[in-house]
């Protein structure tokens, strides 16, 4: 699948966009089985756009995959904070499951430290922190120059602030690392035995942090602090790209339908 | 003696623990309450069960009071607590009955207190008040008060709703008053799911006694077919009554119980595939919000069932393939069609989109339940809808990426419930991004390094900038290493072998601050050895500079050979002069 998208982007083939409009027309047609699929074939080719996983969050709910959709809208946000129609969709989603459990939070120092940074995407944050790095290098050239007052003051605070902005970055790139329960109830075990009693459970949509991942099972945690393995089957991870099972004739990407000029 | 009385009088006058009695007479069953106060700071319950055994004294749970008192005596202060029980009791039997010493444990210590007496007199047998309604006998309390059970069905079928009833019966003649429980107990349900409940208050007569009636009625359904049992009704309470209006009324003790009630719940036959598990007896209706009906407008689409039944227990219907429409939902809501009664009203809401213009049909829906009274399922089915649907005022054909026309459309975009449209353009190009990540994180790595690169770079400058301006000898290294270099690039011209000479020592006046003009190979010599110049190197500047005087005087040329040695030499010596001169530290 990948060697064949690989393949079409330098041949040029707007293979990619085709797939996507045949996906949307998919969509439009309430076949959102086949939407998902060809969504998650772009998704599988490690095609990151925010309305990419916007779509398919639409797709997964119209399908009734309630957790998977909550997952998909995560994922967007992720690209796109400021991509208002997913935070939207994820409020309105949210709002029908059966608890609307809180979502998981960064640390206490990333969160004080990085607060500004909420709303801004990973190229802002990253363009501002080698600006600031840049003028700090440019402030202290000038201080060797001549020296001029306050002026090692203003540079220790631009390489601070550069500091801060190149750390939200390092944020932005590794986020949190979530999940979403995409079953009516997931049990959360004390250890990896399913056949335990489990030690609570999870709500479809409801979305926690992972912790660990080990084969079959990732070890979860609620923003209350409650912790335990889940199967990873059970669960919808927003940051791990789909596995398509098809054979790659049929991953290989659709040709425009329709009329439509390219 | 009487020391020894005087000394026990004076023990029991100061003994910490104390017993009372509330009357010292009582019939039968009547209430009465024995009070035990105890002064210390660690004191234990008394074991009012082992004192009173075999006494015909039966006692409850006692309301427990705690005192604390802080005194200062004489500038110390001392802390006295008290604990008081308040047991209620009732004898069981005719007679004066001794209750004997209670112990209790004071501060470690096992204090008693004095024994009592209490006279109990015979059951009190009331008589009817003044009212002429004698019957001519005595009633037990028994009949002044008790409580009743049952149930509407002994034999329903799982799922299917009954009527437990509970009574209290308390007689009217006699002002009889019943204290219960502050929550009254309920029996035991298991097994069953239980709905409304209400109470109601009537007036009954039975065995021609007038009773005022309580009767607390809960609707139930037997969650599994079988033997169930509600379990007994009981609990404790005190009864009193008045035999007459100028005596002080009665208060009497009194286990309340109504005997367990068993169930015999049928099993349902065989369910037919789409049974919707509701039990009772329902009916259907359906109808859409608007008659007027547009292609991509939606409209509510309602489903009623109403009867008597667990609402609980009632899914959604089974709703036939719509092509010509998107339908989402259903909302559900359970209304009660009364408070605290049977009848429900469960409604299903859809959310009907009609995709296609033209004439269309909603289709019957039918609603199959079990039917208790005819012991077999039934269907109820609503009527066949027959719509007419307009075409959208607004139904444009859609832009695809790009910009691009799609085929003209005959349905419409159908959203989900509150949630906004899939959107047609990508925020990027869709292309793989592992190679522009990597070359995103590679160009800005090297983004990042470029500006501490560049100020080193400008440091260095500066460096170099400065000791040219303020170190004299660092200067003239550098100033004499540039000439020479120049003149070097001379060597090509009519005479290399005078401008390698010229070279030579103009970089050695260069540097050392002398005359160029008339330097020879001796004065050279004599030069850099004042210099403290390694002999080596002298003796290579000389060799090199006589070489190049004895072709000028001989009028010769110098081979490219010879030119190409002296020049080494020479280059070699100058980079030893300046090795020596950087070793030799800022002047």
């Amino acid at each position: 699948m990948n060697l064949l998208l690989a393949l079409a982007v330098v041949l040029g083939a707007d293979m990619y966009d085709a797939t996507f409009e045949s996906a949307n027309q998919a969509y439009r047609s309430s076949n959102y089985a086949s939407a998902i699929t060809q969504y998650e074939q772009l998704a599988a080719a490690h095609v990151e756009d925010s309305v990419l996983f916007y779509n398919l969050g639409n797709a997964c709910y119209g399908a009734g995959l309630t957790g998977k959709a909550v997952a998909m809208y995560e994922r967007a946000l992720q690209l796109d904070p400021k991509m208002d129609a997913a935070r939207q969709n994820l409020e309105t989603l949210l709002k029908t499951t059966k608890r609307n459990l809180a979502r998981p939070l960064p640390g206490d120092i990333e969160q004080a430290l990085f607060f500004w940074a909420e709303n801004l995407s990973f190229r802002m944050v990253l363009y501002l922190g080698i600006a600031g790095w840049t003028l700090f290098w440019v402030l202290l050239a000038l201080r060797a120059l001549r020296p001029v007052r306050y002026l090692r003051v203003a540079a220790l605070l631009v390489g601070l602030a550069a500091a801060l902005s190149l750390g939200a970055a390092w944020s932005k790139a590794h986020p949190l690392a979530l999940a979403v329960a995409a079953q009516t109830e997931v049990p959360v075990f004390f250890g990896k035995n399913p056949d335990e009693p489990p030690r609570f459970l999870l709500y479809e949509g409801d979305r926690v942090r992972v912790e660990r991942v080990e084969p079959g099972w990732a070890l979860v945690s609620t923003a209350g602090g409650d912790r335990g393995w889940v199967q990873d089957d059970r669960m919808a991870f927003v940051d791990r790209s789909p596995s398509v099972n098809t054979t790659p004739a049929e991953q290989k990407p659709k040709e425009p339908q329709g009329t439509g000029e390219s | 003696m009487a020391a020894l009385l005087l000394a026990t009088g004076f023990a029991v006058a100061q003994s910490p623990v104390t017993a009372s009695l509330s009357t010292d007479r009582v019939a039968v069953g009547e209430t009465f309450y024995i009070e035990i106060k105890a002064d210390g700071t660690d004191v234990s319950e008394p074991d009012m069960v082992t004192a009173l055994k075999d006494t015909g004294v039966l006692t409850g749970q006692p309301s427990v009071a705690t005192n604390m008192q802080i005194a200062n005596i004489n500038g110390r202060m001392s802390t006295v607590a008290s604990k008081t029980w308040r047991y209620p009791a009732r004898a069981t039997k005719e007679g004066t009955i001794a209750i004997p010493r209670i112990s209790i444990a004071v501060d470690g210590l096992a204090l008693f207190t004095l024994p009592m007496q209490i006279r109990v007199s015979q059951a009190a047998v009331p008589s009817p008040q003044g009212n002429g309604t004698d019957k001519g006998g005595s009633i037990s309390v028994d009949q002044l008060a008790f409580i009743e059970s049952s149930v509407d069905k002994p034999s329903p079928f799982q799922g299917e709703a009954i009527t437990l009833s509970l009574r209290i019966y308390a007689a009217n003649d006699y002002a009889v008053q019943i204290t219960g429980p502050r929550t009254l107990p309920m029996p035991d349900k298991q097994g069953f799911y239980c709905g409304p409940q209400q109470q109601t208050n009537k007036m009954e007569t039975k065995d021609g006694i007038n009773y005022r009636v309580m009767e607390i009625s809960m609707v139930m359904y037997p969650t599994a077919s079988g033997a169930l049992t509600i379990q007994p009704w009981s609990w404790q309470g005190e009864v009193n009554w008045r035999d007459s209006q100028f005596r002080p009324p009665h208060v009497m003790a009194h286990d309340f119980l109504a005997p367990a009630i068993p169930i015999n719940v049928q099993p349902l036959p065989d369910k037919p595939a789409d049974f919707s598990g509701a039990v009772g007896k329902y009916n259907i209706k359906t109808a859409l919000s608007t008659d007027r009906l547009v292609q991509g407008v939606p409209v509510t689409w309602t489903l009623t069932v109403t009867g008597q039944g667990n609402p609980d227990a009632i899914g959604a219907p089974t709703i036939p393939t719509m092509n010509w429409a998107h339908i989402s939902g259903p909302e559900i809501d359970v209304q009660q069609q009364q408070p605290n009664s049977p009848e429900a009203i469960k409604v299903f809401r859809y959310t009907l989109t009609p995709l296609e213009r033209g004439d269309q049909v909603l289709p019957s829906i039918k609603f199959v339940f079990f039917a208790p009274i005819i012991k077999n399922y039934k269907t109820e089915t609503t009527q066949e809808v027959k719509l007419a649907i307009a075409a959208s005022p607004d139904a444009t054909p859609l832009v695809t990426a790009g910009g691009s026309r799609a085929d003209e459309r005959s349905s419409v975009e159908v959203l989900n419930q509150g949630l906004l449209p899939i959107l047609d353009k990508p925020a990027t190009a869709l292309r793989p991004s592992a190679a522009a990540r990597s070359l995103a994180t590679t160009a800005a790595l090297a983004v990042s390094l470029l500006p501490p690169l560049l100020y080193t770079l400008f440091l260095l400058y500066l460096r170099h900038q400065r000791r040219l301006s303020g170190d004299r000898r660092y200067a003239r290294r550098h100033f004499a290493l540039s000439r020479y270099k120049e003149n070097m690039q001379q060597l090509s011209s009519d005479d290399p072998g005078d401008a390698l000479y010229h070279a030579l020592t103009g970089y050695l006046s260069d540097m050392y601050n002398t005359v160029e003009a008339g330097l020879t190979s001796q004065e050279a010599k004599e030069l850099l050895a004042a210099k403290q110049v390694p002999q080596d190197v002298i003796d290579k500047v000389a060799s090199v500079l006589r070489a190049c005087e004895r072709a000028r005087y001989s009028g010769g040329r110098l081979s490219a050979e010879e030119l190409n040695a002296l020049t080494a030499a020479a280059d070699l010596a100058v980079e030893q002069i300046q090795s020596g001169q950087r070793k030799g530290g800022r002047s």
